[in-house]
């Protein structure tokens, strides 16, 4: 008796252990599903510009840059339709890479950007503060080209970025650079907007 | 009722004007109240729909991004909406993620499940669901009912405003028609007084007076234009009565007259038809009476349509209506038209003219009976032959009766011929007797003669001598007788010379009369057989002939005969027949002068050509003449003047005159004066 006692006390034990761990990756897990789900949500309180858009065979790119984490999460939307259009998932690499291509050579930058201009939305994950300097870069070589940039690192949005990702205890949250927006040409409903923590616009 | 036949045009027009207008306006606005609360409803489906419409896109990033104070604040938002009451939004779970609820609305308020699509009145609600959708994805529902309150005020000062209107305008209207309809009540309410006023005091001589120009107006015109027809219609009225009762008076009279009349008419007619009735009684007991057979048949189909009782006696009583007249009658099934037995009605439709007939029919016991059959023509109203009537006298008597007739003319001729030819052989014998007569005569003469005849002395004398024959011869000479005896011989011898030679003589003349009778006789004889016939003679010797037959009689009277004879050619004529007429006038005449009492009795004959073709005998005399009574009757059979007459002779003289184509005339002056007898005969002459 009491060793089965035991045994399952360790084992609860190891279970909780695991579970803390699980937990704090299933609580990491679950802000990025939440993200996904609110990427997929900001997407339909987005206009993009028509030719953009095209023709509805073509998929609705959802660019991701950064951490491999997001892509697990937004698997599930991938699923989904937006606008009778399937969403096809790019993963481009992380923030060093786009850092060295930058700074070593331009033609891989360009090939870069490029292929990140055929997206229409590009989340740049950042699971911790990693380096912001790239995103400045990209956001900048992205102006004027209607891709949504979404972001989850404070200062996102002054770099440039359009929707920015908070988190109010458990609560995810965001914020909208709307002048971001209209540089990219892309209109933001005012439902959006109205929940939005902060909105900056400026002038 | 508000209206009732009864009531006045007032009331009527009132009720006309009214009812219609209280129904209108009441109509009217119960439509308008009604259709204000559809209309109402409709707009809180509007609005409600636009409101839901509205909040679900609001709170669609709310939904998704699981903001539900956002949600609450954008519901919220329907408080100025008053009716709204509350509304509520579901999850895609169903499950209530915002809510709202107004200030009446009582706290514990369930809120129903969550529905499809669809909005509804009921509970005095009209509630409403919706689906939010977000990019063809359900991600939510949301939910707003309605009090409507609006509605249910909108319909109670609809309500009230009405019941306020209604009466106010019903008075209003009430007043204006009260005026209006004047217009039509008052002329004909002015039209009214006056009709009855007319009425009341039969015043024709009052007019309506025209209040308007429309029906009414033309209805008071036309009003008193009636009521001046009226007025005229009424004085001549009055003016027809009084001619039409002199009129009816006068026609009363004439209708009493008439119907009298008429009667009289009648009671003739009546009369007419008992004397029709009569007449027709009469005509049937005429016809009944009639013991001859009568009928009337029908020309076109021989159908006998009326007999008497004679002819249903005769030929049966039922069968004479029902056959046709020679079914009857001849007994043959056609009519009967042979050349001997013609029918009468043939003849008739031929003719024309009504015909005599003598058939041979049968009786009801099929005997043949001797017929005379009288039909007569009877024409219809258009003039064509239609019947005939026909009456038959049953002649079989008759017929037999004709038949000895016909015998006993056929005798009497005969007897008449043998008369003639008596007469001629009376006259011949007349004649002969005459003739025998002088024969007679001479005869007794010629045996006087020879019975005086010295003969017998002769024989005397011979039986004298042959007493004495022995001795003759002394006898001759001395006997006293016997010396006479040749004187006395050729005395006697003398004598007998004479005597003979007068015998002889006489006996000439006998024979000669002989002769004469011969003549006579054979020319009698020679008429009798060769009566018709006529021969060449000569007239003069017919007539020498005639005075020779007559010569004895006219002798012995002492006529004297005076012959004017003109010569003439021999001609063609029957020799017996003349002879016969000349002998018998010539012996009338002879009679008629042996007793003129006259010294002079002459006979003047005279032949003399008359004409061409006539010539003419003549015999005159100036005997005892005919008197004029009896000039007409001379010629007639059985008329003599002699005593012993038989009074054949100028019959027959005439009768042969005739038929020889001649003529007997007579001529006399009359009693004592003569007579002269002219035989007057075709003179056809013989070519020599």
């Amino acid at each position: 008796m009491r060793i089965r006692e035991y045994i399952l006390m360790i084992l609860a034990l190891t279970l909780l252990l695991f579970t803390h761990e699980v937990r704090a990756d299933s609580e990491r897990s679950q802000e990025n599903k939440i993200k996904a789900a609110f990427l997929f949500n900001f997407m339909k309180f987005v206009e993009w510009p028509a030719d953009k858009m095209g023709d509805v065979n073509e998929p609705f790119v959802v660019g991701i840059i950064g951490s491999k984490d997001f892509i697990e999460a937004f698997k599930p939307i991938t699923q989904r339709k937006f606008h009778d259009r399937s969403i096809v998932l790019k993963y481009f690499g992380d923030y060093e890479e786009f850092k060295k291509a930058q700074e070593a050579d331009m033609g891989q930058w360009n090939r870069k950007i490029e292929a990140l201009k055929r997206c229409h939305l590009l989340m740049f994950c950042s699971c911790d503060s990693g380096p912001l300097d790239a995103t400045s870069e990209i956001i900048n070589a992205l102006r004027n080209f209607p891709v949504l940039t979404v972001g989850e690192k404070d200062g996102f949005l002054e770099s440039g970025g359009v929707i920015n990702f908070l988190m109010e205890g458990n609560k995810v949250c965001f914020e909208v650079n709307s002048t971001a927006a209209k540089a990219n040409k892309l209109k933001i409903s005012s439902n959006l907007l109205r929940l939005a923590k902060r909105v900056i616009e400026k002038k | 009722m508000l209206i009732k036949r009864s009531s006045t045009i007032r009331h009527k027009l009132m009720a006309i004007i009214m009812i219609p207008s209280a129904t209108i306006l009441f109509v009217a606005i119960a439509a308008f109240v009604i259709w204000g609360q559809i209309d109402s409803r409709q707009s809180i489906v509007q609005d409600t729909i636009s409101h839901i419409g509205m909040l679900s896109d609001n709170c669609k990033a709310s939904l998704v991004f699981s903001n539900k104070e956002d949600a609450q604040q954008i519901l919220s938002t329907l408080r100025f909406q008053e009716s709204i009451d509350f509304a509520c939004i579901y999850d895609k779970e169903g499950k209530i993620f915002a809510q709202y609820k107004s200030e009446n609305m009582a706290d514990n308020i369930q809120a129903p499940k969550p529905q499809k699509d669809g909005h509804a009145f009921e509970n005095g609600y009209f509630s409403a669901f919706k689906q939010i959708v977000l990019d063809n994805e359900v991600i939510g529902t949301i939910y707003l009912q309605d009090s409507m309150i609006r509605s249910s005020s909108e319909l109670k000062w609809d309500t009230i405003v009405s019941l306020v209107i209604l009466p106010i305008a019903l008075v209003v209207g009430y007043f204006l028609s009260s005026k209006l309809q004047m217009m039509i009540s008052r002329p004909v309410l002015s039209l009214t007084r006056i009709a009855k006023e007319i009425s009341e005091k039969k015043d024709y001589s009052v007019r309506a007076l025209q209040l308007s120009s429309d029906e009414i107006g033309y209805l008071t015109q036309v009003f008193n234009t009636m009521l001046e027809q009226i007025q005229n219609r009424d004085s001549e009225l009055t003016d027809a009565k009084n001619q039409l009762e002199a009129r009816v008076h006068k026609r009363t009279s004439e209708l009493t007259k008439a119907n009298e009349e008429l009667y009289r008419e009648v009671t003739e007619r009546t009369k007419v038809e008992e004397q029709v009735r009569q007449q027709n009684e009469f005509l049937n007991n005429i016809l009944e009476s009639l013991t001859h057979p009568f009928y009337v048949i029908n020309v076109d189909d021989y159908s006998i349509r009326i007999a008497n009782s004679a002819a249903k006696q005769n030929l049966g009583e039922n069968t004479c209506c029902k056959l046709v007249c020679h079914q009857l009658t001849h007994m043959r099934d056609e009519p009967y038209n042979t050349k001997k037995d013609p029918c009468p009605i043939e003849i008739i439709k031929r003719t024309g003219e009504p015909v005599v007939l003598e058939h041979l029919h049968y009786d009801k016991d099929k005997n043949q009976r001797y017929v005379e059959v009288h039909a007569y023509p009877i024409h219809n109203d258009k003039g064509k032959l239609s019947e005939i009537i026909e009456y038959t006298l049953d002649i079989t008597e008759r017929k037999q009766a004709e038949t000895k007739l016909k015998a006993a003319q056929e005798e009497l001729i005969e007897t008449a011929h043998r008369a003639g030819m008596a007469e001629v052989a009376a006259d011949v014998l007349h004649n002969v007797g005459n003739v025998l007569n002088s024969i007679n005569v001479s005869t007794t003469l010629v045996t006087e003669k020879i019975a005086n005849s010295e003969l017998v002395n002769l024989h005397k004398l011979a039986s004298l001598i042959n007493d004495h024959i022995e001795d003759l011869g002394i006898f001759l000479t001395e006997h006293p007788q016997g010396k006479h005896i040749p004187a006395y011989l050729t005395e006697v011898s003398k004598c007998l010379i004479d005597e003979h030679a007068d015998i002889l003589s006489r006996l000439r003349v006998l024979a000669d009369n002989v002769e004469h009778v011969k003549e006579i006789i054979s020319t009698q004889q020679s008429y009798a057989k060769v009566s018709g016939v006529e021969i060449q003679a000569s007239i003069t010797k017919l007539v020498e002939d005639a005075i020779q037959i007559n010569s004895a009689g006219l002798q012995r009277h002492g006529t004297r005969l005076i012959r004017e004879y003109e010569e003439l050619t021999d001609v063609e004529v029957n020799k017996q027949k003349i002879l016969q007429i000349l002998v018998n006038l010539i012996s009338n005449a002879k009679y008629s002068v042996s007793n003129n009492g006259k010294e002079e009795k002459i006979i003047t004959i005279r032949i003399y050509r008359h004409s061409e073709d006539h010539c003419r005998i003549e015999v005159a005399d100036n005997g005892v003449g005919i008197s004029r009574e009896n000039l007409t009757k001379i010629f007639t059979h059985g008329f003599t003047t002699k005593r012993k007459g038989h009074g054949f002779g100028l019959h027959s003289s005439a009768l042969a005159a005739k038929e020889i184509g001649g003529k007997l005339t007579v001529h006399s002056d009359g009693e004592g004066q003569g007579a002269t007898f002219t035989l007057e005969i075709p003179f056809k002459p013989v070519e020599v």
